[in-house]
């Protein structure tokens, strides 16, 4: 997004990545610069790296910018096209659910299938949501608990997809 | 009576319809379908044939998957019913699976649906063992691990 000024507009909200064009290691960089630089995932929000390196709002947003006209970093997206990520909430209470039925294993067995998903909790999709609980419930060897469980997640689902 | 199951099925993405068929092949219920009985008939007793070979072969199936006239098809079973659903793709696959498991088990604990169902029981292995296995089948049972 730019304005007249060919000035990029961005919002606490916004994501961005690090150029592909140029590396940070061509450019001179004052400290704080290069704590933004080590945050930028292509992931965290302006408002998620200024909270982590305690800095206000001004001055992630005139660090942002200082680093944009060295074109070191890119505009990714906006509020507005960010992923809907399924909440940290959601991971406790299936944790919670599973370790009623299977115990303390259960952390464990739900960071593995994660894995092996080929995901993060921290960047899972709503969608996926039904093919994690269908994996989990064959860990439960109980029929009647693994109906149990699936029940009490579909009820879950629906809040939440 | 089964409706309010069904019908959770069907509000699914993806789902076409949904039907509850006895072991002797009788559609008992069934939403959003636009098939005639005699057809559907003809789709539960294959399944409950699938199932009476594996049966045959020592082998408990619960559930059997297949294509059909470009709709994905799952078959639940149950001892006393099958419950079918056909879907047009298989993307949502495990959201159904996780609702049908549920949905089976709601249904199982339906006294008022299992009263009737009962009326229709027939023991699905005695009378495919008594003749209704072709020789076409039969081979196919033999080569079932």
């Amino acid at each position: 997004m730019t304005d007249f000024n060919n000035k990029v507009v961005f919002n606490d909200s916004a994501i961005f990545t690090l150029s592909k064009n140029k590396s940070p290691s061509e450019v001179t960089l004052r400290s704080a610069e290069w704590a933004v630089i080590t945050q930028i995932d292509g992931y965290k929000s302006v408002k998620d790296i200024r909270e982590l390196l305690s800095f206000s709002s001004d001055e992630a947003i005139s660090l942002f910018n200082e680093l944009i006209q060295k074109e070191l970093i890119e505009l990714q997206s906006t509020d507005e096209s960010k992923p809907n990520y399924v909440p940290a909430e959601f991971f406790k209470m299936l944790e919670t659910e599973l370790t009623k039925i299977i115990g303390p294993v259960a952390p464990l067995i739900l960071e593995d299938t994660i894995m092996e998903m080929d995901t993060s909790k921290d960047h899972y999709l709503p969608e996926r949501i039904p093919e994690l609980i269908e994996m989990v419930s064959e860990e439960i060897v109980d029929s009647e608990k693994k109906v149990k469980f699936q029940q009490i997640m579909l009820n879950q689902l629906k809040g939440l997809m | 009576m089964s409706q309010r199951w069904l019908q959770e099925i069907v509000n699914l993405d993806g789902v076409e319809g949904v039907f509850i068929a006895s072991n002797r092949a009788k559609i008992i219920d069934k939403i959003g379908l636009d098939l005639k009985d005699s057809q559907l008939e003809a789709l539960s007793l294959r399944i409950l044939r699938i199932v009476a070979g594996y049966h045959m072969n020592s082998q408990k199936v619960n559930e059997v998957e297949f294509y059909w006239q470009n709709l994905y098809v799952i078959g639940k079973v149950a001892s006393e019913f099958i419950l079918v659903t056909f879907c047009k793709t298989p993307k949502v696959l495990s959201l159904l699976r996780i609702t049908l498991n549920v949905t089976m088990a709601n249904i199982l604990e339906d006294k008022k649906f299992i009263k009737v169902i009962k009326d229709h029981v027939a023991d699905r292995i005695f009378s495919l063992e008594k003749g209704e296995i072709d020789e076409f089948e039969k081979k196919l049972i033999s080569k079932l691990k």
